[in-house]
């Protein structure tokens, strides 16, 4: 059959771009124009309330990245906490719905509700377990010290001011052991402060973030061990592999596109935490829990300088975005595909 | 003329009766179904501790919702107080509009839902069962738009919101979802379409059907499965959805449950205990919705996760 025209675009083209055109519409003024609008607001003054055609609305260039980098007062702080955020969440994450996954892999009765009980974190979460935290984490009457009190066998549970004795030395000359200073009242084993410590701060959304986030993952580890061929394993039992070998040459590797994608998403997650921080602690105790998503916040909605919020909004996009190429580059030398083609 | 499975498993039985012929004599505690007892015991008392771990928030919160005030703050802290108080519950929602709250965000859900079903099932469609060009490079860059962070995006949106004029209303909540910028659920759609067998739209197509008749009824109905899965999901993360609404509303008459607990939390007195109630509250309909759609919500995460 000889076709009389040859046409560049098809019915099927067109009726692809008609189907594909909500999503592109909306692509359009919901992730371009964002992100082009705020690139050219990060070198304005705009301050978020002014009509941004107003007289006082100028250019200003570099400006907004350069007091960033140098006279700002929470750009590296917010960076350290959210990194250390990072690299608290993930791998320990990631090594948690693993073994969480391997458990629940187990052809045992009632495996269904214990993966239920820990996913259900993961999907009731926001505002309300939010809540739930803070009352956990109370230092004075909450649940998590009061259980600490009665293992640990501590009396008091308050803060504890330190009383020196009138002399370090007992009638013999001798010092003071550590428990002989305790009767004395000198100090008080007392149970953390959690959020009201400096120390524990960062620890304590850990804590909520290991909470939270096992059951989602664990539910991707468990479907991508279920995609785990048998016979690889009947294999190497014949062979005489232990389980825990099984473990190590097969599964992990088997897993590795799994863990991708977890270490992936987890990443871009964790980079983002701000609700927790916002209810519990907005940035205290001494500006330990000031995370960099909660400084943009800070800056665009209420302190009314925009321009910053978009130079430090435009940054960590950049940081992303690199990172995650980085990610995926360094993965073509430890994720094994196995026998199937991988990627789409 | 054994297959090479039933070989394997030939050899394996075998190789299993040898190994517990030899150790027929030995005691007790070496044998091997002792061993598999000993791990199934040790796997689930692992598994219900931490059960007990992670139900820990929820029991201390409900208990925190039936104490009054005092006995919040009792030490050494107690599970119950004197008594079970349920007015809690309703003084939560006297001292609160807190059942305006919960209708606005079953609107907004709502919405929502039918919009990701509408155009995540069309954005699905469009970069599946349909060859176009430039389809797979804008599938790329719909999958880049998944790596950006939202959180990163929250003032830039907000400053585009502020220039459409969008602020303070429900429409930077919910026309995003029409318009099937959830990548995620389309994503989806998309992995379920591509398992449709072609034979059904050839010939469907043989028959003389238009392609749009093809989409709206032999595409739609198959899909229903995979819209569940996605208006379940949309459902959970509206509902706990809590720094896009914080952004966009101001008004307090419009808020949704996420921001109405956080009311409780700044206000003037101390609410502690009717915070707790509240909460409760609030974890009720996602708690019914995830039960009830359980099936669906886990079939799409093992659809997320497979290959190709």
């Amino acid at each position: 059959m000889v076709k009389p025209k040859k046409s560049f675009f098809t019915a099927q083209d067109f009726e692809g771009f008609v189907y594909a055109s909500p999503w592109f519409f909306g692509y359009l003024l919901f992730n371009v124009a964002p992100l082009l609008f705020s690139l050219v607001i990060s070198f304005t003054n705009w301050d978020g309330v002014l009509s941004i055609f107003d007289n006082q609305v100028h250019w200003v260039g570099l400006k907004n990245f350069v007091i960033l980098f140098t006279s700002d007062r929470y750009f590296y702080k917010s960076i350290y906490n959210t990194v250390y955020y990072v690299i608290g969440h993930v791998p320990p994450g990631i090594f948690i719905g693993i073994l969480l996954a391997a458990f629940l892999n187990q052809k045992l009765k009632g495996m269904s509700i214990f993966r239920t009980v820990y996913y259900l974190p993961n999907v009731v979460g926001g505002v309300a377990t939010i809540m739930m935290w803070q009352q956990v984490f109370q230092p004075d009457y909450g649940i998590l010290n009061a259980l600490i009190a009665k293992f640990l066998d501590i009396t008091q549970l308050a803060r504890v001011e330190i009383n020196l004795p009138a002399s370090l030395r007992d009638e013999n000359g001798f010092f003071l052991s550590f428990m002989e200073l305790r009767d004395l009242g000198v100090y008080g084993l007392k149970a953390p402060g959690w959020l009201t410590n400096p120390y524990w701060s960062k620890p304590s959304f850990l804590i909520m973030s290991y909470w939270g986030a096992a059951g989602g993952s664990m539910l991707i580890y468990l479907a991508g061990l279920q995609a785990v061929p048998q016979h690889l394993y009947e294999a190497a039992e014949i062979d005489g592999a232990s389980k825990v070998q099984q473990f190590f040459h097969i599964t992990l590797p088997q897993l590795t596109p799994t863990i991708l994608f977890v270490l992936i998403t987890g990443m871009v997650g964790s980079f983002q935490i701000f609700d927790s921080a916002l209810l519990l602690t907005n940035g205290q105790p001494q500006d330990t829990t000031v995370f960099y998503i909660l400084v943009i916040y800070w800056y665009g909605l209420q302190s009314f300088k925009m321009g910053l919020a978009s130079a430090m909004s435009w940054l960590l996009m950049a940081v992303m975005i690199v990172l995650a190429i980085a990610i995926m580059r360094s993965s073509f030398r430890w994720v094994y595909y196995g026998d199937e083609r991988g990627g789409d | 003329m054994a297959t090479k499975e039933e070989e394997t498993k030939i050899i394996m039985a075998r190789a299993e009766n040898i190994q517990n012929e030899k150790f027929k004599e030995v005691s007790f505690w070496r044998k091997k179904s002792f061993k598999k007892e000993l791990q199934k015991w040790s796997s689930y008392v692992f598994l219900s501790l931490l059960a007990v771990v992670f139900i820990v928030p929820f029991v201390w919160a409900l208990s925190g919702s039936f104490k009054n005030l005092d006995e919040m703050y009792a030490m050494p802290p107690r599970l119950l107080g004197a008594e079970l108080k349920w007015d809690n519950y309703i003084t939560a929602f006297q001292v609160l509009p807190f059942g305006r709250f919960m209708f606005n965000s079953f609107s907004i859900i709502i919405l929502n839902m039918v919009g990701v079903g509408v155009s995540c099932t069309i954005t699905g469609y469009a970069f599946s069962r349909v060859k176009w060009k430039g389809r797979d490079f804008f599938f790329y860059v719909m999958l880049s738009g998944m790596m950006l962070p939202s959180a990163a995006k929250m003032v830039p949106m907000y400053q585009v919101m502020k220039l459409l004029g969008w602020l303070d209303t429900y429409k930077p909540l919910t026309i995003p979802y029409w318009l099937g910028l959830n990548v995620f659920n389309a994503f989806l759609m998309r992995q379920y379409f591509r398992t449709i067998p072609k034979s059904l739209e050839d010939a469907a197509k043989i028959d003389g059907c238009s392609s749009f008749r093809i989409f709206l009824e032999i595409m739609v109905p198959l899909a229903k499965p995979a819209v569940a899965t996605i208006m379940i999901l949309t459902f959970i993360y509206n509902w706990q959805s809590f720094s896009a609404p914080l952004v966009y509303l101001s008004t307090y008459k419009k808020f949704t449950v996420a921001l109405g607990l956080r009311m409780f939390q700044s206000a003037s007195q101390n609410y502690t205990h009717l915070l707790m109630a509240a909460s409760m509250i609030a974890l009720l309909p996602v708690l019914i919705v995830f039960f009830l759609g359980q099936k669906y919500f886990i079939k799409g995460i093992v659809l997320s996760g497979s290959k190709g």
